[in-house]
Formats: C-alpha cells, structure tokens, sequence
C-alpha cells in the first residue's frame, strides 16, 4: 500500500488488489445490466503463458479459467452458467515488463487484441500468445475451432504518456479502469496524483469509487 | 469374509503431494497433510531455495495463496501443483 504513495512503483499486490476489486465492480456493473462485461486477469498470467518460458504454453494457464476457479472469483456468479471467460466482451490483461507495467485488452466483440503502454512501447510475441490463447481457449473449454489467427493488434496512437519514470503502473491501473466501462482514455500525467490517492482509497473500502 | 475387504488406506488420504514449480522450470515436491496450513511449505520452500519469504507469491491455478489456507480448503487433489512467482514490480 505505501507504494501508491508519492512517486513509488506499484508492486503486483496493488496491481492485483485492484484487478480483484475490477472483478468484484463488473459483477456489480452486470446485476445493473451495464456493458461491457468484462474478465480480469492478474500479473502473472502472462509470465504463465508466455514470458517465462520464452514460449507459448497454454496449459500452464489451462486451469485458471475452470469454472470452479472462476467461481471463486465472483465471476460465476454474474449470471452466465456455465461460465467461460469467453462469454464476456472484453477480457483485461495487466502485463509486466521486468520493471514496466502496462495493459491488453482482448476485445472478444471486435475481435482484435489492443495494447496500451505509457511508454508508448510494442508487445508482438505477447500479443501474440493472447490471441493464439483465446483460440486454445476455445478448443478446450467450448471445444470449437476459433480462427484467431486474422485479428488485428493494435497500438492506438492517442494512448496517455508517462512523464517520468515512475507511474506506469498507475498508467496500466487506468488503462484497465478505463476499459472496463468502455470509457474513453482522457486522463493525463496531470491526473497520476489524483488516481493513486483514488486507487489506495478503493483499495482500504475495498470497492472501487 | 468382511476381513479381508480392503480398507480404505487412512493415511494415504490424509496426505496430498504438491509440486512447487518455479519460474524457471525448477520443481520441488513436497508431502503434506491435506489440513495443514500451506505456510509451512511456503517457509520450507523458501528456506531450501535462500529465497526472503515475502519475495515470492505462491499461486494455484492463477490464484494467489494465504498462508493460513489448507490444501482442503483449496481444493487441492494428489500432485497439485503451486506456481512460484517472483514478486514484481514496475515504474516505467
């Protein structure tokens, strides 16, 4: 938590703190009938699935979308039984960088995987895996054959900027906030101070503002 | 004739077998009691690796391990497997 003070980097339990509260808020937004519903993943999932091994491996994330495992997450709950996480609009992925923190969006309505960095950077190969993830997805959890391989990744070219060296993670906190009420991305460095006291005052009432 | 039924293996069934895998690849197993608190094996793992506790996040299946849970309160069947992540962090 003092992390999210003054200029310090955001560690993945803030990170997944606030993925968790995200999941917790799209439940909520679902019972009021809001769109987009949405799926959340935390930090680690795509060192699973593709960072660590420098290859892509879907079982290493086979079982995290399980519905007994999504069940506890709150998910199953919001009104899809039986639940995947392909049943959702859009699925929202924190990603680390060694010392970066950025997003993707999976957007499973328009079909193509967008990235938001606040460095303005590029992810091929894990955009990639993400994309070759939702086909195996299908396969093993639908057991139908997905042609994913066409959809476009996309950089916009209006994604905010970081200013310094150390909100990236709050950047990637919003980038994710943002998306999940399919709102348009009209923050600024200017905000960064604004958005930590937000995020750490969401995370002691343990609901998202 | 009722004697010499099998009989369901006590023991065996208190126990569960847990693989701890590493980032790199690197697995360690251990056997524990399935009502046992993982903290334990948390600070076993740790220790044997001269990792600091705290430096790492236990996960299953995506999901991030208490120390207080149990491998019943988790679910958890024979050769399990935990996911050893370094904790991160980033600036920019």
């Amino acid at each position: 938590m003092a992390c999210l003070k003054g200029l310090n980097w955001l560690n993945d339990e803030v990170m997944n703190i606030y993925m968790g509260l995200l999941l917790d808020r799209d439940a909520e937004r679902r019972r009021a009938g809001l769109v987009p519903t949405c799926h959340f993943f935390n930090s680690f999932f795509v060192n699973k699935l593709y960072k660590d091994a420098h290859a892509y491996s879907y079982k290493a994330v086979q079982r995290w979308t399980l519905p007994k495992k999504l069940n506890l997450q709150n998910q199953a709950r919001a009104l899809f039984t039986p639940f995947s996480i392909l049943d959702v609009e859009r699925v929202i992925v924190p990603v680390h960088l060694g010392n970066h923190w950025t997003c993707a969006l999976i957007d499973l309505v328009a079909q193509e995987i967008v990235y938001f960095d606040s460095l303005g950077g590029r992810e091929d190969k894990i955009l990639r895996a993400l994309r070759s993830y939702i086909a195996d997805e299908y396969r093993d959890k639908r057991n139908a054959e997905v042609d994913t391989s066409e959809w476009p990744i996309r950089y916009p070219r209006d994604v905010p900027l970081q200013q310094n060296g150390c909100d990236c993670g709050v950047f990637a906190l919003q980038f994710a906030e943002h998306l999940s009420r399919g709102a348009p991305m009209d923050f600024s460095q200017l905000d960064m101070p604004f958005f930590r006291a937000k995020i750490a005052a969401d995370i002691m009432t343990g609901r998202i503002a | 004739m009722a004697e010499t039924d099998q009989k369901p293996d006590i023991n065996a069934s208190e126990h569960v077998n847990i693989r701890v895998v590493a980032q790199d690849g690197n697995v360690v197993q251990f056997k524990i009691k399935k009502k046992a608190q993982l903290r334990k094996l948390m600070t076993a793992y740790t220790e044997r690796l001269g990792l600091q506790e705290g430096s790492v996040i236990f996960l299953y299946d995506g999901l991030r391990i208490q120390r207080e849970q149990t491998p019943n309160d988790l679910g958890m069947e024979e050769e399990a497997q935990l996911e050893v992540m370094m904790a991160q962090e980033g600036g920019g």
